[in-house]
C-alpha cells in the first residue's frame, strides 16, 4: 500500500467508531484482506485498534495526524511565506533527507520537514531514536548562515531553549536543559536535538536542525513504543494537567515559529541573548557530572554556561570548559 | 632520508598542538612525538595530564632519527571548528578513510563534532591519505591539520 491509503485509513479510523473492513475497503480501493493487512501493520506500528467479529474495526488510541494547512494556519503570514513545509508518513530520517534535499533551488525559502514515522531515526554519533506512528514530532529544518561554522558555538543551545520557549507556550514549564542541549523532565528524557553541518563549513554554512520531541508516544501501545531507547523518556501528554488540550499540529507550529525566531536572533548576536535562559532552567548546576570520550573521561561539578554555550566544569584547582564529548550525571547532591 | 622533510614533519607536529606523529610508508616509519606536556589552548578541552598518557613517547622518541622515506607533504585538510574528532560515524564501526585509501573531493574524511553539532569533514581534493594527524576522541582546534593528501 502507498503511504497515502495509509494516512486515508487512519482518517477514516479517526473518529473511533467502528468500521468493517468492507466499508474501509470500499472506501480506499482495497480489499479486506488488505486492509486487515494494513490494521496488523499499524498496530505493530503502536496504534490500538480492536477488531470485533461483525463489527469490524475501532481505533482505541488517540490520534491526531499532522496537517500541513492546519499548521500553516497557525504561523505569522511572514514566516510562513518563507517555509517550504513538507509532511511525510515516513521518512528514514528527516535529516538525512533534508541533508540531501539539492540546495539553492530557491535560496530565499527555508525548508521545513515533519514526518510520522522514522524508520532510522537518528540520534548522536550512530544513536537510534524510534517512536510510535504519529506520536512524537520529528521534525527538520535547513537554515544557512552567512557566517561560517566556528560561528555556530552555542547553537546547540539556543536550539534548546527553543524548543524550552515551544514547550512553555504549549503550558509546560517544568522542563530543564541537560547540556548540551537534551530537555528533560526530571531525569527523563523528552526531547533531543541533532544538528548537522551541510557542505562545507569552511565558507557560508548550512546547517539541518532536527528535533525529536516526545508528544504522546505514552499513548500507543507499548509492545510497539519506543524501540531501541535506552534511556527514561515522557512525553508531553504525561506531563500537563489538561490533556485533551494537547495538540500535535499546534506544537508543531508553535516549534517552527520559535525555531525560525531564535535563527533570526542567533544569526545577529549569538549565543548571547540565550544565555541566561540556559542557566536558570540549567539540569547540571551543581552537579557531578563525568565527560566521557573514546579512551577516557574528566569528572567535575558543572557551574554554568560560558559565552559560547561550553559547559564550565569545576576541578580540583581550576574550571575548564568542555565543548564535546558525552555528558553524564554521576550522583545528586543533596 | 631526505632532512627537509624531516624538519617539515617537526614543524608541523609543533604548529598542531599534538603530542605525537607516526607516519607509516612502505616497509619505512617515522615517528615524532615530544616530551613536553601537552599545549594548553586556552578554548581548548582542558583535560589533566594523566588523563591522556602519551603511549610510548620517550622510549620510540629516538625513532624521529631514523629511517624516512616519502614525507606527507601534501594538501592539509583542516578543523573548521573547535571539537572532537571523530575517524568513524558511530563508534565501533569503520573508519571513513585510512592512510594510503585514495580519496575523491567531497569524500567523507571524518566527523568534528562540538556541542551535539556534527560536521562531517569532505576532502576538498582527490588523492592519497598520506597521513592522519590525529586520534579517534582528540580535541581539535580550529585551523589544526586533520590529514594529509597527495
Amino acid at each position: 500500500m502507498n503511504k497515502f491509503s495509509r494516512g486515508a485509513l487512519v482518517a477514516l479510523l479517526s473518529d473511533r467508531q467502528f468500521h468493517s473492513g468492507e466499508y474501509l475497503g470500499k472506501q480506499l480501493g482495497l480489499s479486506r484482506a488488505a486492509i486487515w493487512k494494513q490494521i496488523r501493520s499499524l498496530q505493530n506500528d503502536g496504534l490500538l485498534i480492536e477488531s470485533v467479529h461483525a463489527k469490524g474495526y475501532r481505533l482505541l488510541s488517540r490520534i491526531e495526524l499532522l496537517d500541513k494547512d492546519s499548521i500553516l494556519l497557525l504561523l505569522p503570514d511572514e514566516q510562513k511565506q518563507k517555509i517550504r513545509l513538507e509532511i511525510f508518513e515516513a521518512l528514514e530520517s528527516s535529516n538525512q533527507y533534508l541533508m540531501a534535499s539539492a540546495p539553492g533551488v530557491d535560496s530565499n525559502t527555508i525548508p521545513v520537514c515533519l514526518v510520522e514515522k522514522q524508520t532510522a531515526g537518528r540520534g548522536r554519533r550512530g544513536k537510534r531514536w524510534q517512536t510510535p506512528y504519529a506520536t512524537a514530532i520529528a521534525l527538520s529544518l535547513r537554515w544557512k548562515f552567512e557566517t561560517d561554522a566556528s560561528a555556530l558555538a552555542g547553537l546547540s543551545l539556543a536550539t534548546g531553549v527553543a524548543v524550552l520557549r515551544t514547550l512553555a507556550a504549549n503550558n509546560l514549564y517544568d522542563v530543564n536543559l541537560k547540556w548540551p542541549n537534551d530537555l528533560v523532565c526530571g531525569n527523563k528524557k523528552l526531547a533531543g536535538i541533532l544538528i548537522e553541518i551541510v557542505g562545507d563549513a569552511a565558507g557560508p554554512c548550512e546547517v539541518v536542525i532536527g528535533i525529536g520531541l516526545n508528544v504522546t508516544n505514552s499513548t500507543a501501545n507499548s509492545a510497539a513504543s519506543m524501540l531501541d531507547v535506552d534511556q527514561a523518556w515522557t512525553d508531553v501528554i504525561s506531563q500537563v494537567s489538561d490533556k485533551n488540550a494537547v495538540s500535535r499540529n499546534r506544537i508543531a507550529a508553535s516549534l517552527i515559529s520559535h525555531l525560525l525566531e531564535m535563527l533570526v536572533s542567533f544569526e545577529e548576536q549569538g549565543f548571547q541573548p540565550f544565555r541566561d535562559e540556559f542557566e536558570k532552567k540549567d539540569a547540571l548546576l551543581g552537579r557531578e557530572v563525568c565527560v566521557q570520550y573514546p579512551g577516557r573521561k574528566i569528572t567535575g561539578v558543572a557551574c554554568g554556561v560560558n559565552e559560547s554555550g561550553g559547559l564550565l566544569l569545576q576541578l580540583d584547582n581550576e574550571v575548564v570548559t568542555i565543548t564535546s564529548g558525552d555528558v553524564s550525571v554521576r550522583a545528586m547532591k543533596t | 632520508m631526505d632532512i627537509r622533510k624531516v624538519k617539515k614533519l617537526i614543524e608541523l607536529l609543533e604548529e598542531s598542538g599534538i603530542s605525537e606523529l607516526e607516519i607509516k610508508e612502505g616497509e619505512e616509519s617515522v615517528r615524532i612525538s615530544r616530551n613536553s606536556p601537552p599545549s594548553m589552548t586556552p578554548y581548548a578541552m582542558q583535560i589533566p595530564s594523566t588523563a591522556a598518557p602519551m603511549p610510548a613517547a620517550t622510549a620510540n622518541a629516538p625513532a624521529s632519527e631514523q629511517a624516512v622515506s616519502d614525507l606527507p607533504v601534501g594538501h592539509k585538510v583542516e578543523s573548521p571548528m573547535v571539537g572532537t574528532y571523530y575517524e568513524s560515524a558511530a563508534p565501533g564501526s569503520a573508519p571513513f578513510v585510512q592512510i594510503g585509501q585514495r580519496v575523491k573531493v567531497g569524500e567523507t574524511l571524518c566527523i568534528i563534532e562540538a556541542m551535539k553539532i556534527l560536521n562531517q569533514i569532505e576532502s576538498d581534493v582527490a588523492g592519497e591519505i598520506k597521513a592522519i594527524l590525529v586520534k579517534n576522541g582528540d580535541p581539535v582546534e580550529y585551523g589544526q591539520a586533520l590529514f594529509i593528501i597527495e
